[in-house]
């Protein structure tokens, strides 16, 4: 998985491309850890996010958390097997997705 | 008790009638058209219409009064004409009959002969009340020449001698006569209330032929669910309660198909008579080994044996190979079948024609073979089909079949023909079906495809497991998404194995069929079902929610079937996911 950050002023964007699964999450995790000191907006671009799984999931649900306390989270792009996904597990009721 | 009450009734309505007359005779004596006393008009009518209004009004109590009213009845109506006679004798001679034909209705003898009795001591005692007042009988009067009114006791003697007396003799006449057509007409209903217990018996016993018949032929679908390679359906719709159209499918070993579709000439019991022996000696043939053309043979010898009622039965029969898609056939004047193959149109398939069975001794019948590949059609159908007609009478035909076919022609052999069934009773209409519709479809569906994968219980394995059953799946024309929830489902299932069953050894076994995969997980960890674990609430607000148990919810409500089971020291985890 690739992902690819921009940052303008305390707006953070995370591109993700690839799957983000069991293998994969262990890097966005080290991602969101390091990147969110002042980040008040994130954005998560799933376009080229192919599926993600639990271990994706629980990635997100901590950065939501962290979001939170500091700002606001979104997540855009996101395609019909990861938007079921999102339903399947209640997740679209608790994340932003655009 | 049913003919009472309808008796009853009936005797209401002839005792208004009659009280209608009453009235009218009196309304003309008012009018001065009859010159009968007005004194005697005016109280003999009303009581007279009266009694004879009696049984209408009390009607309404009928069930409370029980078999009494018809007693009340007949004693209304006596009464009545009683007075009439009394009034005007020589024109109500006619009316004491009255009773006594009503009371024939109820075919009670004790009732008639009451009404018989009642009415000559009424009429007796009318006939001397009328002496004295009222218009008086001409006939008496002049025959005795009274015209100074007296009435002798000679005169007396002669009246009910030489007039009353033969009256009532005359009446009791009428009342045998009436019996005796009485005892007719009852003979007549009592022989129609048999004939109807006995057809409802012969309809019931239909109906019972009919449930054995259609029990006859096999109707579970899917038929052979544990067979992947092929899928077949069919349907029979008979035109009157028994049929003579049938399809029948057995296997006659592990890799061999045989079906029939059949329709025998007539209709109704002896065509299903006919149908199933037809049935019978055609599966006996095939599963004794027979190719279709030696079981075409064998059974027309067999059936021409005493077919005094010179039925017959056109025939398809084929044996189809299970694994090579390889079809043996022969056709005994039966219509040609169409087939589709893959991506293309259906057509019929003109294959020679043999001469239906039971139509000659010793016919001979050419045997065709013909490879279904895998996703070719075959569609069997009988006359009942082409020859439907719509309410001008105009045929369904071949060509409409075939339009109908080729509009569903991506469809499974179920709703096929339902879709042709649906398409064919749209052209009917409201016109009566006059033949059995009967329709078979085999589709060749493409093998199953198993592989398996070894791979270590840990997470670096997830990404070989996961292009391991990507590749398979892509190979089989799985559709992106199932694909992609497939992955998923094996991602969580595959990580959890490495993180928590302690398994030394772990493999995924794949198998694809026709728009299905069933993957398996097995390992030889610490027995753990994952799919008796509680739910996570999926609801809570997000500080409070939990990862734990999201990755199997994810499975469960994107895979078809999940199951699970601890066998022979492993952990088996099988899902399903169709498309």
């Amino acid at each position: 998985m690739n992902i690819t950050k921009t940052i303008e002023g305390a707006k953070l964007t995370l591109a993700l491309e690839g799957r983000l699964d069991t293998t994969t999450a262990p890097q966005l995790e080290a991602e969101v850890k390091e990147a969110l000191t002042g980040v008040t907006e994130l954005a998560l671009d799933f376009s080229r996010l192919e599926y993600l799984s639990s271990a994706g999931l629980r990635v997100i649900l901590a950065a939501q958390k962290i979001m939170n306390k500091q700002g606001r989270m979104v997540i855009c792009h996101v395609n019909e097997t990861i938007l079921e996904v999102f339903e399947v597990t209640g997740f679209s009721d608790i994340l932003t997705i655009e | 008790m049913e003919n009472e009450r309808e008796a009853n009734r009936y005797s209401c309505r002839c005792l208004r009638v009659m009280a209608l007359i009453a009235a009218l005779a009196w309304l003309l004596n008012l009018l001065d058209v009859f010159i009968v006393p007005p004194a005697v008009m005016n109280v003999g009518m009303p009581v007279c219409i009266f009694s004879f209004l009696l049984p209408t009004l009390l009607s309404s109590g009928m069930s409370r009064l029980g078999g009494w009213f018809k007693y009340i009845l007949m004693g209304c109506c006596i009464l009545g004409i009683t007075v009439l006679s009394v009034a005007i004798p020589k024109h109500t001679v006619l009316a004491w009959v009255a009773p006594v034909l009503l009371s024939c209705h109820y075919y009670s003898r004790k009732l008639t002969a009451t009404a018989l009795a009642a009415s000559v001591v009424c009429l007796l005692s009318a006939g001397i009340a009328s002496l004295y007042v009222g218009e008086g009988d001409p006939n008496l009067i002049e025959v005795f020449n009274a015209e100074d009114a007296v009435i002798t006791p000679e005169i007396f003697r002669e009246a009910v001698l030489f007039f009353l007396l033969p009256r009532s003799a005359i009446l009791v006449g009428m009342a045998f006569v009436c019996m005796t057509v009485a005892k007719r007409t009852r003979s007549l209903l009592e022989k129609q209330a048999a004939d109807s217990a006995a057809r409802q018996r012969i309809e019931t016993e239909l109906n019972v032929a009919t449930q054995i018949q259609a029990d006859m032929l096999p109707r579970i679908f899917p038929a052979f669910p544990e067979r992947r390679e092929f899928d077949i359906y069919a349907s029979m719709t008979p035109a009157k309660e028994v049929g003579g159209d049938f399809y029948d499918f057995f296997l006659v070993d592990e890799d061999h198909l045989a079906m029939v579709i059949a329709d025998v000439s007539g209709k109704g019991v002896p065509a299903a008579l006919f149908m199933v022996i037809a049935k019978t000696l055609l599966k006996n043939a095939v599963q004794m080994g027979s190719s279709p053309r030696q079981a075409l043979e064998k059974v027309n010898n067999q059936l021409c044996e005493n077919n005094e009622a010179e039925m017959f039965v056109t025939v398809w029969l084929g044996v189809y190979e299970i694994s090579t898609g390889h079809l043996t056939a022969a056709n005994a004047g039966h219509e040609y079948p169409a087939i589709r193959r893959a991506g293309g149109r259906f057509e019929l398939f003109k294959e020679p024609h043999g001469f239906v069975l039971a139509g000659m001794e010793n016919a001979r019948y050419r045997e065709y073979e013909l490879e279904i590949g895998v996703g070719d059609t075959l569609f069997l159908y009988t006359d009942g089909v082409t020859e439907a007609t719509d309410g001008a009478n105009a045929l369904y035909g071949t060509d409409r079949m075939l339009a109908a076919l080729n509009r569903n022609c991506e469809l499974d052999p179920e709703r096929l023909l339902h879709e042709v069934k649906t398409d064919l009773d749209g052209f009917v209409g409201a016109a009566p079906q006059f033949d059995d519709i009967t329709m078979l479809s085999l589709q060749r569906k493409s093998a199953s495809v198993r592989r398996s994968l070894q791979a270590a219980p840990e997470l670096e394995s997830i990404p070989k497991v996961c292009q391991f059953l990507e590749q398979t799946l892509e190979e089989q024309g799985a559709p992106m998404k199932a694909i992609a929830q497939v992955n998923i489902a094996a991602d969580e299932i595959f990580s959890n194995i490495a993180r928590y069953s302690g398994a030394a050894a772990a493999q995924v076994d794949c198998e694809i069929m026709a728009g299905r995969a069933v993957i398996r997980f097995v390992d030889d960890g610490q027995p753990y079902d994952p799919t008796g674990q509680p739910e996570p609430d999926i609801t809570l607000p997000v500080e409070e929610r939990e990862i734990g148990g999201l990755g199997i919810l994810m499975v469960r409500r994107t895979m078809d079937e999940v199951s699970y089971e601890y066998e022979a020291g492993r952990n088996v985890l099988t899902i399903e996911k169709r498309w």
